[in-house]
């Protein structure tokens, strides 16, 4: 791609990330959830694979192998389980509500369930777009 | 023909949620009604859509948890099939 | 007023996805079709199925329509 749009997606990809994270961390007071919050994550991720060639993203992402934003999924959704079943009866009424310290454990689900989410659309984008990278008739 | 039968099918199917749309809002229900009086008193949290998804019915979502992490090991078992097969063959 | 309009502007788009005969043309309608209906639920208070439908649609359904075409061919094939 062009130079445009590389410092572009240099410039907005930690900002996309920041976004993502307000709006699952944020979501029990305004708009927003665990679901798409996740989902901005990968897309944050999704903008950086377009934008670059194979080498500049294998550069970064070389020790980040996929395999460990597996176990990374499978350890969010023990935590979910875990608030879920033991916890969550315990700490329900702490907290005032429309503050930031409020739904009891809501805030914890949040991010976890982003975590989830981000990581299993991380490992789905990179498995197509390493399709089209071996293909040698694609123009990316 | 085909393309005839298919717009007026369109037509009607878009007359029907027409017609619908007005008449969802008007049957309330008992979980309806205790949702939206105790969410703020059960759960502490101000937004009802994630006091219902996350605390009321939080077993359900997540059941679409472990959906969605079962179609991750899925794709991941089918996508890197020949990486998984030349580690084995490396190491054994 | 401006609800009727989107709702033709939605239907528009629709059939336009459809008798486009490029595909990749198509996946672009498709994915203004999904910003106007997030438009629709964000006039119908329900802002957080906008940001679904935003985010889920209109990114990565948009994402995997083209690495489809580009699999498959630009082309209509009719037979």
């Amino acid at each position: 791609m062009d130079a445009i749009i590389k410092t572009t997606t240099r410039l907005l990809v930690p900002l996309i990330m920041v976004f993502g994270f307000y709006v699952s961390l944020h979501g029990h007071i305004s708009p927003g959830g665990g679901f798409p919050g996740g989902v901005i994550l990968a897309s944050a991720f999704l903008l950086l694979v377009i934008a670059f060639t194979e080498k500049e993203v294998e550069k970064h992402f070389s020790e980040i192998k996929i395999g460990d934003l597996k176990s990374v999924a499978s350890i969010a959704l023990l935590g979910i389980v875990l608030l879920e079943v033991i916890v969550r009866p315990d700490i329900l009424h702490l907290q005032t509500p429309l503050t930031l310290w409020s739904g009891g454990v809501t805030i914890f689900l949040n991010l976890f369930g982003a975590i989830v989410v981000a990581s299993g659309l991380v490992i789905i984008v990179y498995s197509l777009v390493k399709e089209e990278w071996k293909s040698k008739k694609s123009k990316w | 023909m085909k393309k005839t039968i298919s717009v007026f099918v369109a037509i009607g199917f878009f007359l029907i949620i027409v017609t619908a749309v007005g008449s969802f809002s008007e049957k309330k229900t008992d979980v309806q009604e205790y949702y939206t009086k105790n969410s703020i008193e059960k759960t502490g949290s101000a937004n009802i859509v994630n006091a219902i998804v996350w605390d009321f019915r939080s077993y359900d979502t997540l059941g679409e948890e472990t959906v969605l992490f079962t179609a991750i090991i899925a794709v991941f078992l089918i996508a890197h099939k020949k990486s998984i097969a030349e580690k084995k063959e490396v190491s054994g | 007023m401006i609800f009727e309009f989107l709702l033709l502007v939605a239907i528009i788009l629709a059939i336009a996805a459809v008798e486009v005969k490029d595909m990749l043309y198509a996946v672009l309608i498709l994915g203004g079709l999904d910003l106007v209906v997030a438009v629709l639920f964000y006039l119908m208070a329900a802002p957080d199925i906008a940001i679904t439908q935003i985010v889920v649609t209109a990114v990565f359904g948009t994402f995997i329509y083209v690495v489809a075409v580009n699999r498959t061919g630009r082309k209509e094939v009719i037979e």
